[in-house]
């Protein structure tokens, strides 16, 4: 039977051995960027994929606002694979940061 | 009677600044019951009928996968407003819909605020707004621009409309096949329940017992309808019989299939735009094979360009600081009458020495990270990661691994930190190990130094060659961690979104420059000033009996010296076996920058010493000179710019501009700067000849490119991974420093 295109994206995300862009998938689905985006979305809310941020923080230099080091890279998707995902919870040593919890040596 | 009209939509498609422009200072803030989202009311008239509006939270869908979305949905079912404006953004007409055709099978009055016309226009984006109002069954449809309040009277209007003449048939959504029989089926069934149909749209709630919605299933449970839950469950075994594909997915597919084609109908974007182009360029840029050597040639070319185009205005800074700086101070002490005392030789050979020795590189830094800019703003950045990603995949290692390692060019410390984007706790450690590799930017006044000493105009090719033997050594380490104590899934693709192409803006490169150099001198006037102090310090201690008294000792007696000097022999087989340089790297674990400004003192207190009386100048020619050497440089910077590869244009005549000579050789000691004529010397007798000279001087930098990174960044990576790891990581990379200069020394020796 014919998948769903919303079915298709995440079997793209599921079957791609190489990184993708997403006009690129947009071009093989037959469907226009803002509708792929629309529809990777949903997998997000859904919790099969998730959406890379960025880290904006540090505080070591004393930059007190978001790093000028990071680049600014636009977002990225990936397939969840499992639940053992660390919270993005910055840590720095000097302004404005968390501490991590302590992390055992492996 | 008072009319309540919902304002419901996407985040950030204006929302609140149409709600904050129709009710002004008559609102209401609080909070929804029982939540801690924002609830806004607020109060405006339409003609003669008194409105009742409600903001309310940002919602992608009315699924309960947010509390904002079963705050909008449950509000719509309850309190059932006269009409619900649907406030989409309309240069992102398919990600906005999806809300607004569940909000039409809630079959409550809609009205279509087409927000962000404006953004939609610059964009090339055409809407007709009738064909748009067919299309969904009649509902008024709205061009706004909010924030400049256009498009306000027409949203009265459409209110007023609905108000007055509620539509008698409304528009909802239908679903085809297997799906739509099955929903039809189960809504019949609700219909025949008044205690359900009092309070929901019998297709939505067969719609969403179909979706699985947990909330509503809740509910169900709750008012034991357990016929109608038994019912649900079988349509959904029958559905996925019939189509392979379980009924939540469908449902959202037949919604998102219908806005495609809506969107399709009424939408007409640009023929020709940006994206085309970008396309065509990203074939090759990210080529399969291609791509990487165009990544390659890319760092090339910003290296070239930061060493080149920044030579003239490091000179011009060195001089300013080392000469200039440097002769005021000692003419200030001695005019206090402090000329001889160790606090003036604290001030002048510690302080100016020490912290002005590493001010000099800012012009280096502020070109690379111009140049790192422009690349970024361009978007050719994310491509870098895009072909970074497919190397990585192919040593085993995750291709997200790459973009804390991108991270690690600037400094490594964000680079550790990045490392949490990383789900996998072996990958975020293997990442974390390899970053310390990519070579921040606290360590290019080093290769830059040494470039310019050693191998003159092609001082940039030294620059690209230790960025890539940081990478190679990175991969290589990984490629054999990754298949043995790092084991683990091999890694899933990620995609990412590959924005066009555009012309970078000077406002930004501009900003992303300044925040970047403003992070190297807080340190300068941190880290680098404490260290500089510290090192004036033990280098005015007597380190031998009888060699001198505090502040009158030579460098090479000196405590500093001392010490140093004990661990010298160790960098003998890489060449630079001599005090200076093994106290300089000692030095560079505070931070990396202080190996130049080590140096910097080391040498330019021994050239002090011997230096020969100069003719005296008044402030008057100082400051002429200066002014003059200014302009000197902004011209030599110029040329160097259309220099970047022939060396034909020659602006200042008399100006000798250098042959290009790819490999580069030594300049004459005369046409280096004093620092960089020492080094030479130094080198050179450390390794036992002028030609070896060059060989210890790239091992030395090897050297710097590889072992343990700053104190800084040695603590982010105690605190990430742990201390055993740490420890683990600071042996490997100094052992792997120690055996790359070796080899390199050694293994050059045999062609020189």
């Amino acid at each position: 039977m014919t998948q769903s295109t919303l079915r298709q994206v995440l079997t793209v995300f599921e079957t791609a051995v190489t990184p993708l862009s997403m006009p690129q998938i947009a071009r093989q689905l037959d469907v226009s960027p803002e509708q792929l985006e629309a529809m990777i979305q949903h997998w997000v809310r859904k919790g099969k994929i998730r959406e890379n941020t960025a880290l904006t923080d540090c505080g070591s230099c004393g930059h007190g606002s978001s790093c000028p080091f990071v680049l600014d890279l636009p977002r990225s998707y990936e397939l969840v694979t499992d639940s053992t995902l660390i919270p993005l919870n910055v840590v720095g040593l000097t302004c404005g940061h968390k501490s991590a919890p302590e992390q055992k040596d492996s | 009677m008072t009319v309540m009209i919902a304002l419901a939509g996407n985040p950030n498609v204006g929302k609140s600044t149409i709600f904050n422009a129709l009710t002004g200072s008559r609102q209401h803030v609080g909070n929804w019951p029982g939540k801690t989202v924002e609830k806004k009311e607020g109060r405006l008239r339409v003609g003669s009928e008194e409105i009742l509006l409600v903001d309310l939270p940002g919602a992608y869908s009315l699924t309960a996968y947010s509390i904002e979305e079963i705050i909008t949905r449950d509000f719509i079912i309850n309190e059932r407003p006269t009409a619900v404006v649907a406030v989409v953004d309309a240069s992102n007409l398919e990600r906005n819909l999806y809300l607004v055709a569940q909000v039409l099978e809630l079959e409550t009055p809609v009205i279509l605020a087409l927000n962000m016309t404006d953004v939609a226009n610059s964009r090339g984006l055409k809407i007709d707004a009738n064909r748009l109002s067919q299309r969904m069954g009649g509902i008024p449809v709205v061009e706004m621009v909010g924030n400049r309040s256009l498009g306000l009277d027409q949203l009265k209007q459409a209110i007023a409309q609905v108000t007055a003449h509620p539509p008698q048939a409304l528009p909802h959504a239908s679903y085809n096949g297997a799906l739509g029989q099955e929903v039809a089926t189960l809504a019949a069934q609700i219909s025949a329940n008044p205690a359900l149909t009092a309070h929901y749209q019998p297709s939505w709630l067969a719609t969403k017992l179909l979706e699985n919605d947990e909330a509503i299933l809740e509910a169900m449970e709750a008012q034991g309808e357990t016929g109608l839950l038994e019912a649900s469950a079988a349509a959904q075994e029958r559905i996925e019989a019939a189509t392979g594909e379980d009924a939540e997915t469908l449902i959202a597919d037949q919604r998102y299939t219908f806005i495609g084609s809506l969107v399709e109908s009424v939408l007409e974007r640009p023929s020709t735009s940006i994206l085309t182009t970008s396309d065509k360029i990203d074939e090759i840029v990210t080529h399969r094979i291609w791509g990487l050597p165009i990544f390659l040639l890319m760092m090339w070319l910003v290296f070239q360009f930061t060493a080149n185009v920044s030579a003239p205005f490091l000179d011009w800074v060195d001089v300013f600081i080392n000469e200039t700086i440097y002769g005021w101070g000692v003419s200030f002490m001695a005019a206090l009458g402090l000329g001889d005392t160790w606090f003036a030789a604290l001030i002048t050979d510690g302080i100016i020495g020490g912290v002005g020795g590493v001010l000099v590189f800012v012009p280096v830094l502020l070109f690379l990270y111009f140049a790192l800019a422009v690349l970024e703003d361009s978007g050719y950045m994310a491509r870098a990661a895009f072909v970074m990603d497919r190397v990585m995949r192919w040593m085993g290692l995750h291709g997200k691994s790459f973009l804390p390692l991108i991270v690690g060019f600037g400094c490594t410390v964000p680079a550790v930190y990045a490392t949490r984007t990383l789900e996998n706790e072996k990958d975020r450690k293997l990442t974390g190990f390899l970053a310390t590799f990519m070579s921040c930017g606290a360590r290019l006044p080093v290769y830059v130094v040494f470039g310019a000493a050693f191998f003159g105009t092609a001082s940039g090719n030294l620059i690209f060659g230790m960025y890539i033997l940081g990478i190679g050594v990175a991969l290589a380490t990984g490629f054999a961690l990754k298949h043995t104590v790092y084991r683990g899934q091999p890694p899933a693709p990620f995609v990412m979104e590959l924005p066009p192409y555009r012309a970078p803006r000077p406002r930004d490169v501009w900003r992303q420059m300044w925040e970047r150099v403003q992070g190297f001198l807080i340190k300068a006037s941190t880290v680098i000033l404490v260290v500089s102090v510290a090192l004036w310090l033990l280098m005015a201690i007597p380190g031998r009996a009888n060699a001198g008294s505090f502040n009158d000792v030579a460098a090479e007696d000196s405590l500093f010296a001392v010490v140093s000097g004990a661990i010298a022999p160790v960098f003998k087989p890489a060449g630079f076996g001599s005090w200076e340089a093994s106290g300089s790297l000692v030095t560079g674990f505070m931070a990396k920058e202080v190996v130049v400004g080590t140096m910097n003192q080391i040498y330019m207190g021994e050239e002090t010493a011997v230096a020969e009386p100069t003719e005296p100048t008044t402030f008057g020619q100082e400051v002429g000179r200066t002014l003059l050497g200014f302009g000197e440089a902004a011209v030599l910077t110029v040329q160097e710019v259309l220099n970047i590869a022939p060396r034909t244009v020659n602006l200042l005549p008399g100006v000798d501009i250098g042959e290009f000579n790819f490999f580069g050789t030594a300049e004459e000691v005369e046409d280096n700067t004093r620092l960089e004529a020492a080094l030479i010397n130094s080198f050179q007798r450390s390794a036992g000849s002028a030609e070896l000279g060059a060989l210890a001087a790239v091992a030395f930098n090897v050297f710097v490119l590889l072992y343990v990174p700053c104190m800084v960044a040695v603590a982010a990576m105690r605190q990430e991974f742990g201390g055993r790891w740490t420890l683990a990581q600071i042996g490997y990379t100094l052992v792997v420093a120690w055996l790359a200069a070796v080899v390199v020394f050694q293994v050059g020796k045999l062609f020189i």
